[in-house]
């Protein structure tokens, strides 16, 4: 089997310096021997409250979120065979929204700063065990889309509901402005909360590599090549409700990193689904941290969230990505 | 030696019965030809075979122990199917395509061995697509995919091969080189079985055939006793020319003659 060895290195070192370079930059103008002594001993007080508390939490959540995007993007396409799967179809992230929402309506927000989160954890994890059900006993990745569908169009219209009837016009603004995706004003008790359900979910997507190989000449190969497909879409569905329900849980919904990071890396990997899932997770990293840089360089005071650069940004290059890929799909 | 046995296999799928008290037995060294008009439940046998159908009654045996009992790795290391409608999911280049077939033969978490490798280079040659080997397995003609694909199913080096029309869509050379691969398969001890459609082929190559009518088993054995024109009238409706040419044996529709539609008695 052809395997090239060096984009997961190359891939893994973008990672870091985007991360280190999170760490960097900020409307505050610290210096970075300053930085790095503040991170990692003592230094000047301001130092460490801003590496510490605002930067080094936006920038692991970074790393993490995207990471979770690149991973389940990349499972998700594999598992169907098809390249335009993104990780929120299976209905994962509208209904971790939804559950932030409802904690938003229902003022249990401002009772207790994780309230957000957990509701949406608890909305993702509700996704998944309906889509399980609904999807049923057979094994065919079909029904699991559609029951995904419907989960999806559910949590949406539950979502819309709540917001027309917010309290007041404030309460709805700042429902919308979280379901846009930001990582600003993230603390630590957000990683702490988050990135154990999201490292759950990447073991889970990671020991799938080679069923999903297997997947690449259809579901009746790779059941005779030895593949459990029903254990197969439990891991599935499991893994991304994990890792994609604890990434929207704390940073809202992000759109297109785990649509089109599976594309870029594909061509580097050798195009095998399973090589293409630790790619992806670097990748998603890499580019989920500097799309976050880049929201606090372009319109620093009043920031662009992150999920509307991601969405202006990836529709684009999504598109450009299709007309490319035309030569090779039949 | 037997390798794969059907005893008293009925398998019904939407509420219709497709099988019905199949017995079946294919050895080392066989190579059976299942045909039958379509909805006979040729593919429905194969598949069953192959353990992605559960009868409703009776058991498929594998080397005399039940299939359905049998672990996952060690069903998918001793056979191999390959579907009628198998095409890549992926522009992977071909090698990583045939090297698909060692996964049930990986330790977890380890890459290909130097066997692996031999496994699958040994595949290509045989099925000649070892000048195909970088090429990506979308942009294959449809004769090139095909050898691209049993070259998969060999990689495995399995005991017992099933393949679901495997010269479906090739021209004319092509049909003749898969079958002589076939042939070559069962000549070095491995049970083939096939779902054929064209009679010539099935006629020539295989050495016993198996005819399938509304789910039952209505004939079997060599050509000459199974490709009767009394048979063929009443099972696929059709007159037949056979004849042969330099010893080689050929069957040719030539019309109908019945209304035989592949459900009624036969």
């Amino acid at each position: 089997m052809t395997a090239r060895r060096w984009p997961l290195p190359v891939l893994a070192l973008a990672a870091a310096a985007a991360f280190a370079a999170s760490l960097l930059v900020g409307p505050a103008a610290v210096d970075p021997g300053a930085l790095l002594a503040a991170l990692f001993g003592g230094g000047a007080d301001a130092a460490v409250l801003i590496v510490r508390e605002i930067r080094l939490p936006r920038a692991v959540l970074g790393l993490c979120i995207g990471a979770s995007l690149g991973l389940a993007g990349a499972a998700l396409q594999g598992y169907l065979r098809n390249p335009l799967a993104e990780p929120g179809l299976i209905g994962v992230s509208s209904s971790a929204a939804l559950g932030a929402v409802l904690a938003f309506y229902f003022g249990l927000a401002s009772l207790f700063a994780l309230a957000l989160p957990a509701g949406g954890m608890a909305g993702a994890l509700l996704a998944a065990l309906l889509v399980q059900a609904l999807a049923g006993r057979g094994a065919g990745a079909l029904t699991t889309i559609l029951a995904g569908v419907a989960v999806t169009s559910l949590a949406s219209a539950l979502t819309a509901l709540a917001l027309n009837f917010a309290p007041n016009p404030f309460a709805a603004l700042e429902m919308l402005f979280w379901l846009l995706g930001s990582l600003a004003d993230r603390s630590m008790s957000h990683v702490y909360l988050a990135v154990p359900f999201m490292a759950a979910g990447w073991l889970l997507l990671a020991g799938l590599g080679r069923p999903l190989d297997a997947l690449t000449l259809g579901e009746d190969s790779a059941a005779t090549l030895g593949v459990d497909l029903r254990r197969l879409r439990r891991r599935l569905i499991a893994g991304i409700a994990l890792s994609i329900g604890a990434a929207t849980a704390v940073a809202g919904a992000i759109g297109f990193v785990g649509l089109v990071v599976p594309h870029l890396v594909r061509p580097l990997v050798g195009q095998r689904p399973g090589a293409t899932l630790a790619a992806s997770a670097l990748a998603g990293g890499a580019l989920t941290l500097a799309a976050d840089i880049a929201v606090r360089l372009v319109s620093p005071g009043r920031e662009i969230k992150l999920g509307v650069l991601t969405a202006l940004v990836g529709a684009p290059f999504f598109l450009y990505l299709v007309l490319r890929m035309r030569r090779y799909l039949p | 030696m037997t390798l794969i046995a059907a005893c008293g296999l009925s398998v019904t799928l939407g509420g219709k019965r497709v099988l019905e008290g199949i017995e079946f037995a294919a050895g080392g060294g066989e190579l059976v030809g299942l045909i039958g008009v379509n909805g006979a439940g040729k593919t429905t046998l194969l598949r069953t075979l192959a353990g992605l159908c559960a009868p409703e009654r009776g058991a498929v045996l594998l080397r005399g122990a039940p299939l359905a009992g049998a672990a996952p790795a060690h069903r998918a290391r001793t056979l191999s199917y390959l579907a009628q409608d198998a095409a890549p999911g992926w522009p992977v280049d071909v090698r990583t395509l045939v090297g698909l077939g060692r996964l049930p033969h990986l330790a977890p978490w380890r890459g290909p061995r130097a066997a692996d490798r031999r496994a699958v280079a040994r595949a290509m040659v045989q099925c000649r697509v070892d000048g195909l080997a970088d090429r990506p397995a979308t942009t294959l003609s449809g004769g090139e995919r095909a050898r691209a694909l049993l070259a998969r199913t060999l990689a495995g080096e399995p005991e017992i091969l099933l393949a679901d029309e495997p010269t479906a869509g090739l021209d004319a050379a092509h049909q003749l080189d898969v079958m002589a691969l076939l042939s070559g398969l069962a000549e070095d001890g491995r049970a083939v079985i096939v779902v054929l459609h064209d009679l010539t082929l099935a006629a020539r190559y295989c050495s016993r055939l198996v005819l399938l009518h509304a789910g039952r088993i209505v004939a079997e054995g060599g050509e000459a006793e199974v490709l009767t024109p009394d048979i063929l009238a009443r099972c696929y409706g059709v007159t037949v020319h056979r004849g042969s040419v330099h010893g080689r044996r050929f069957v040719v529709p030539i019309a109908r003659s019945g209304t035989s539609d592949g459900t009624g008695a036969c």
